[in-house]
């Protein structure tokens, strides 16, 4: 069974923003969502996460536990980064295996030294482990990621990406990626969902073979693919 | 780092240090200690009223209705503030008698305090007048600039209120309210003490003020002053004394 968006309309004032937009979105795995800046992805994302609301269509299969990281961190300043993730389980988890179930997960990502400190006192790339961290623990079974290793430098960037998919190989969840970067999208995307723009359609929907075998070739194959569409 | 915290100390120590000699000049000069008193003169004064046995009674009464005002008037614009950003209507009704407290001659207040009130409830009231306006102004500032992207990652993580109110907006709150708390805080002070003048309520600073005026003894009331700076300063410490306990310098 997928998630399926069907049909997906919205308008912002008279901006049609997406258009009879109709995608699967597969259970298991990352679906990366490509298109031009401004074509209506974060929308997109909004709509799923219930943060906005759809014109008309509809979300079948879709369920209210649903995590979001952000392009920026969205870490609260003054709660550490164990206190973070508390706040979003809070009512969600048992009272008792709240800490318990945070400790496991900064145990398993190395990151256990850091639950005491404050987000003022941790790197950007740190920071958004932190936010990453918190939608893995939350228990939700589809993940919305809107752009997350955008504001980070390469180094940085390449060190998030090996961080989040050891996540996903981990914990088996369904995974929308949104980015506008192309090697991100083939790093990561079990399937890569290129967007046309305004009125948003899908313009192409690919397998990544490289996630199939992690080859230089299929690389390759894989960026001549969505550069000849994009 | 060495050279110029001790530079830091020494612009602070140096102005008080000219004052003290303008002073010591001033009284020479003048050379009559009813207009200005010796500081001699008004050291043994303070040393008097220090010595005396309802000093610290007096001191506790005037801190304590100062505490009592800081307390009264920040619950009061919380509730205020909170209805306030909730309801436009009730905003509405509100904004006008801010800017009316707010504009109103402080003595205006104490002369129809007296009239109205019993004599130990006219510096609190004048206190609470003063504060309240600033208080319902700076909490409702930090109400509406709450971080929108962290209601919205709130919302998405299906936050409940309670859970929003208290670990996003009360924080905000606190920490706009710590920003100002030195100075508001002194200002309950003054405004204490300026209703106790004119109240002339028993075991009080400013009931002490009129008493060493009446007696013409300038010095006293120089000793006095002397000692609401010193109380004013004792509230400073009271403050980052808070604020180190709090979360608030944890994080800063």
């Amino acid at each position: 069974m997928t998630l399926q968006i069907r049909n997906l309309n919205k308008r912002f004032n008279d901006l049609h923003v997406l258009k009879d937009l109709t995608i699967d979105i597969e259970k298991t795995g990352i679906t990366c969502i490509m298109g031009p800046s401004g074509c209506g992805k974060s929308t997109l994302l909004n709509i799923i996460s219930g943060l906005d609301k759809e014109d008309s269509g509809s979300l079948i299969g879709f369920d209210n536990s649903i995590s979001y990281v952000f392009q920026e961190d969205r870490l609260i300043p003054w709660k550490n980064v164990q206190e973070n993730i508390y706040f979003v389980l809070k009512g969600k988890v048992e009272k008792e295996k709240i800490k318990g179930t945070t400790q496991k997960y900064l145990n398993m990502v190395g990151l256990q030294e850091y639950s005491k400190y404050y987000p003022h006192q941790l790197s950007g790339g740190m920071k958004q482990r932190v936010s990453i961290l918190r939608a893995f623990v939350y228990p939700a079974s589809l993940l919305l990621l809107d752009e997350p290793f955008s504001s980070q430098d390469i180094k940085r960037k390449n060190n998030l990406i090996q961080f989040f998919s050891d996540l996903v190989e981990r914990e088996n969840k369904s995974v929308i990626l949104v980015t506008h970067d192309l090697d991100v999208a083939i790093r990561l995307g079990n399937k890569i969902i290129l967007l046309t723009d305004k009125p948003t359609r899908v313009k192409k929907v690919l397998n990544n073979i490289y996630r199939i075998e992690e080859m230089e070739e299929n690389y390759i194959k894989m960026k001549k693919l969505i550069e000849l569409e994009i | 780092m060495k050279v110029y915290i001790s530079k830091v100390k020494k612009n602070r120590i140096l102005p008080w240090i000219s004052l003290i000699i303008l002073w010591f000049v001033l009284s020479l000069v003048v050379d009559n200690d009813v207009i200005v008193p010796g500081i001699g003169l008004t050291f043994k004064n303070l040393f008097r009223i220090i010595g005396s046995k309802d000093f610290v009674i007096t001191i506790l009464w005037t801190f304590g209705r100062t505490i009592v005002v800081f307390l009264v008037s920040t619950l009061l614009a919380v509730f205020l503030a909170g209805f306030s950003s909730v309801s436009k209507l009730f905003y509405s009704h509100i904004k006008p008698i801010m800017s009316l407290l707010a504009s109103v001659p402080i003595l205006a207040l104490i002369l129809l305090a007296l009239i109205w009130l019993h004599v130990e409830m006219v510096s609190i009231f004048v206190g609470v007048i003063y504060i309240l306006p600033l208080q319902f102004e700076n909490i409702l500032n930090g109400i509406q600039t709450v971080d929108k992207k962290l209601l919205e990652m709130s919302r998405a993580y299906g936050v409940g209120k309670l859970a929003k109110i208290q670990d996003i907006y009360i924080p905000t709150i606190i920490i706009s309210l710590s920003s100002i708390a030195n100075s508001t805080l002194g200002s309950a002070l003054k405004m204490v003490i300026a209703g106790e003048v004119l109240s002339q309520v028993r075991y009080s600073v400013g009931g002490n003020l009129v008493l060493e005026k009446t007696y013409l003894n300038t010095g006293g009331v120089f000793a006095w002053i002397i000692v609401i700076l010193l109380m004013s300063n004792a509230l400073s410490l009271l403050i980052h004394w808070w604020k180190k306990k709090s979360f608030l310098l944890d994080w800063m």
